[in-house]
């Protein structure tokens, strides 16, 4: 193979062999090589790429093909224990291409979900069932009318707090869902400005209600921030909600946003928090943690929200953290990277390096002939 | 004179590519990884055509890229080719806005990367004359 597409196959991110109908390693690139270490000449050093290569070779195996192979303690990447091989024909001559995918982050990650999902009916749901089913049997087990009103009350509020519950772990499992970063794929392009006012306008009802007042103020000379638009935006809303609950009625939101530093700042300030500690200011970004306020003054919830919001910060590569410079005066801090992200992992795929590959090959032909017209012209 | 062009890209594997493939032809060829070094190289240079990625990190990306250059009267030759990933409607009305002369979606291809080029510069040269 040419250098020109050696260097085009080291940039692909999944491993890539390809490999003689004999079994003889002819390439490998460097993803490739951090999972199977091989060496060129050499026959490929994994038994079941061997037998499926072997296979195809003798027509009992029909290309493509699919299948999960182990890797043994020669692999160089942790956690890289069960990859899926896809064995193709190559798009030069008769040798196979084999590509490897690593799975196991997914696995992990799909296994853990599964097992919260688990663990929150099992705990939660089972329990308020049967309370309901507890209090259904009394109902029927009293016979005085207004007793059985009053149990019958009861079993309502029991059902209304288990909606609660409910309401509550579907965000516990987003949290979940987020830690790994999987609800996290969109790059909307999201103009500060206009965001901020929708966001806002979307609270307004409940602004109303409480009387208080959100005041967007954004330039229009703010870089674009580049992430999921609707997780961001639950984000933003989280932080709104949670001032919402706090700003004393008739007072305002200011909700700011500036550029600093290479991140796009947004502070949502209310009044009407009182004193906070700065250690129980941090506390406040954990999850299940709930402020004195929030206790006394009986407001809703897990002390769930603004830890979302943080993760869904995280994940787009900010950070948010809460300020608060004098007395009953609150910040919520949300600082995201102006621009798109960084890419680490902006590699080509297989797919694309094939393409870019017999694309190569074809100018170099071109370059040859007309390299050749030249040289008979002379 | 070669033509010039400025490449900005901020992934350094599709600048290698693009730098790769147009390496077959007759150009100058300039970089910069973010739209402020792409913006403060043309204080140096005036291409002909500018390779210019949507989605950089960082102060600008390219559709607040293509804009300056646009306003600029220095540059009013220059060819602005946008490379998107996505190739969406709402891509296509901001770069239309911005001004954008084509647009490439990721992941494309050595020959259409070079019929682009060329034609922008075929396109340019005849206006220029």
């Amino acid at each position: 193979m040419n250098p020109l597409m050696q260097r085009l196959f080291h940039t692909v991110r999944d491993g890539l062999f390809i490999i003689s109908r004999q079994g003889q390693v002819r390439f490998a690139n460097e993803a490739a090589l951090r999972l199977i270490p091989s060496q060129p000449g050499e026959p490929i050093k994994n038994n079941q790429i061997a037998r499926m290569v072997g296979g195809a070779t003798a027509g009992h195996i029909a290309v493509p093909h699919i299948e999960r192979i182990q890797l043994g303690d020669e692999c160089l990447v942790a956690d890289a224990d069960t990859i899926q091989a896809h064995l193709l024909a190559s798009p030069v001559g008769t040798d196979f291409v084999v590509v490897l995918y690593n799975l196991t982050a997914e696995q992990f990650y799909s296994a853990a979900i599964e097992n919260l999902a688990h663990l929150i009916d099992r705990e939660c749901r089972a329990p308020m069932d049967q309370l309901d089913e507890a209090l259904g049997e009394l109902v029927a087990s009293v016979e005085d009318g207004d007793e059985q009103r009053r149990i019958g009350s009861a079993r309502g509020r029991v059902a209304a707090l288990g909606q609660q519950l409910a309401e509550q772990l579907a965000r516990l499992s987003a949290l979940a869902t987020l830690s790994h970063g999987h609800a996290i794929c969109a790059n909307d392009r999201i103009v500060v400005r206009e965001w901020l006012a929708a966001e806002c306008h979307r609270l307004r009802d409940l602004a109303l209600e409480r009387n208080v007042t959100l005041l967007p103020l954004a330039g229009d000379d703010l870089p674009p921030l580049y992430g999921s638009e609707r997780w961001l935006g639950r984000a933003l809303r989280e932080a709104l909600d949670n001032a919402l609950k706090y700003a004393p009625s008739r007072s305002e939101i200011a909700v700011k946003a500036v550029h600093l530093n290479g991140f796009v700042r947004l502070t949502v300030r209310n009044e009407g928090a009182g004193v906070m500690a700065p250690a129980l200011r941090q506390r406040l970004m954990q999850p299940l943690y709930r402020g004195r306020n929030a206790r006394e003054r009986k407001e809703q919830g897990f002390g769930i929200g603004l830890p979302v919001a943080r993760q869904i910060v995280e994940l787009h590569g900010g950070r948010m953290n809460v300020e608060q410079q004098v007395e009953n005066d609150f910040t919520c801090v949300i600082e995201l990277p102006a621009g798109a992200r960084a890419s680490a992992d902006a590699q080509l795929d297989v797919e694309q390096a094939k393409r870019y590959a017999r694309d190569l090959a074809r100018l170099m032909e071109r370059r040859k002939s007309a390299a050749a017209v030249t040289g008979s012209t002379a | 004179m070669n033509k010039i062009i400025l490449i900005v890209e901020d992934q350094a594997d599709i600048r290698k590519l693009i730098r790769m493939t147009l390496e077959f032809g007759d150009y100058e060829l300039h970089e910069a990884d973010n739209g402020v070094g792409g913006l403060r190289m043309l204080e140096g240079i005036k291409p002909h055509l500018m390779l210019l990625d949507v989605m950089m990190p960082g102060e600008l990306d390219g559709f607040q890229v293509c804009e300056r250059v646009k306003r600029d009267a220095r540059l009013a030759t220059t060819r602005v080719v946008m490379l998107t990933a996505r190739g969406q409607q709402t891509d296509l009305e901001a770069g239309t806005r911005a001004g954008a002369d084509a647009y490439l979606t990721k992941p494309f291809s050595p020959l259409e990367l070079i019929d682009t080029v060329e034609a922008m510069l075929d396109q340019q040269a005849a206006e220029t004359v």
